[in-house]
């Protein structure tokens, strides 16, 4: 099926697909405060070609500075305490993920019992560090529009996630208006229709899963229609606010499926 | 240790463990190359590191650094184009024009225009990429590129018309403005 879409929209998605390409974060992360705060010399990570200029001789030459007790390990330390807590007040705010027509109250459904399926190194995607992009989408027809939400796994170790995204409707001050209903799958994204639950992911360093949410313009007769100006969908703290200009009847949100694309 | 220099540390650290994946993915956007993003995004914190209380300062630390990654970007562009020699894309094409009635037309299509982006001057790919992948308004469009509004209007506009040679689109509100409003005679 081809669908006529807007240049800025097919360009948003473009941008957004590639942008994934770039490298790992963690590594480069890990060098920069390596030159910096904690002024160690360390080495790029080779990529087959020359590499231009000295800039970290430069930077060690610049940068006097000693960190006392600062240290990325305790702060590593610190963040994984907190990130704990965290998951623990996430996995008992946790709601069912059940297919159907449940209202979505802005829950997520981490499955914190997957770890069976990646070992004990996994922890729940909602306290992982995770990149996430929104971009529209639309029917081509154009009675139906949506978000498509892609996160990506930045963090060092794999992560695990079953179920639905928080999904809010939001007018344009950030208030919610109306809701989500969360259904398997629909015209712009979901699982497979032989699929009966939200797929169990087990999402790698570096690996994405997307999800989409999506409503009629065009109202249906008894839809339910709002007019919120931002889409809010996230997975724990890792969210994506997407502005919106029409109007919002019989709003969904699927699961969070493997991939980019929103769909199984 | 003075106070000031430790907190400052402490938030270039937390800055940069929060901030360095979603600059390199506008570093890669903007140099289509992984090794050349990473030195981009790293050549850019170590540089700001010393002046890391300015950063603290600005109204939004993470504009304030994407504006530093871009204009690195374009300097840096600037420094190389005298002395590398750099890959000819137009080599690399392997598709015509996409046919519409072909099921793989839609691939091709994006394909295309990611080939296109690449065309792009570094400045208009710079403007595309604060206007489409981080929905920045023209305004501060402008501010980063340091340039007028109008001038950014020009390039988006010029970087639509080369994008829309790659397949037929639907008419669009964002692309005819821009259209309209550079044919109105605002300065480049």
């Amino acid at each position: 099926m081809s669908e006529q879409r807007s240049l800025p929209d097919e360009l948003r998605s473009v941008l957004l697909e590639h942008s994934f390409e770039a490298p790992d974060g963690a590594d480069t992360m890990t060098r920069i405060l390596a030159a910096t705060v904690d002024q160690q010399p360390i080495r790029r990570k080779s990529r087959g070609r020359p590499r231009r200029g000295t800039w970290l001789t430069a930077a060690a030459a610049v940068v006097v500075v000693s960190l006392g007790g600062l240290g990325i390990a305790k702060l590593q330390q610190d963040h994984a305490a907190s990130t704990g807590a965290k998951q623990q007040s996430d996995s008992a705010a946790a709601g069912s993920a059940d297919f159907g027509q449940e209202r979505n109250g802005a829950a997520v459904r981490p499955n914190v019992s997957a770890g069976q399926e990646n070992g004990a190194s996994s922890v729940p995607c909602v306290t992982a560090i995770l990149g996430v992009q929104g971009s529209r989408i639309s029917t081509g027809s154009g009675d139906g529009a949506g978000v498509r939400v892609v996160w990506r796994n930045d963090g060092p170790a794999a992560c695990t996630f079953t179920g639905y995204p928080t999904a809010q409707l939001l007018d344009a001050a950030g208030h919610p208006v109306g809701s989500v209903t969360r259904t398997g799958r629909g015209r712009l994204g979901g699982v497979r229709a032989a699929v009966s639950a939200p797929p169990a992911l087990v999402l790698k360093a570096g690996q994405s899963a997307s999800a989409v949410v999506e409503w009629a313009t065009v109202p249906a007769a008894g839809a339910v229609c709002v007019e919120a100006r931002q889409v809010r969908v996230g997975i724990g703290s890792s969210a994506a606010t997407v502005p919106v200009a029409t109007r919002q009847c019989d709003a969904q949100v699927h699961p969070v499926v493997a991939g980019v694309t929103g769909s199984d | 240790m003075g106070t000031p220099q430790r907190a400052a540390d402490e938030h270039f650290v937390e800055f940069v463990r929060a901030n360095t994946a979603a600059l390199l993915r506008t570093a890669y956007l903007l140099t289509r190359d992984g090794g050349e993003a990473e030195e981009l995004v790293q050549d850019t914190l170590v540089w700001l590191y010393p002046r890391w209380q300015q950063v603290m300062a600005a109204d939004h630390a993470v504009a304030y650094v994407r504006k530093s990654v871009t204009n690195r970007f374009l300097a840096g562009r600037r420094r190389m184009s005298s002395t590398e020699i750099r890959f000819d894309p137009t080599q690399a094409r392997f598709a015509d024009q996409p046919d519409q009635a072909d099921e793989t037309a839609e691939v091709d299509a994006r394909m295309a225009i990611w080939q296109e982006l690449g065309e792009l001057s570094e400045r208009q790919r710079a403007a595309v990429v604060l206007r489409f992948f981080h929905d920045l308004p023209d305004e501060d469009v402008a501010q980063v590129l340091d340039c007028r509004v109008g001038t950014v209007r020009s390039l988006i506009s010029r970087s639509l018309s080369a994008l829309r040679s790659t397949r037929k689109f639907t008419d669009d509100g964002v692309g005819s403005s821009y259209l309209r409003d550079v044919s109105k005679g605002e300065p480049a």
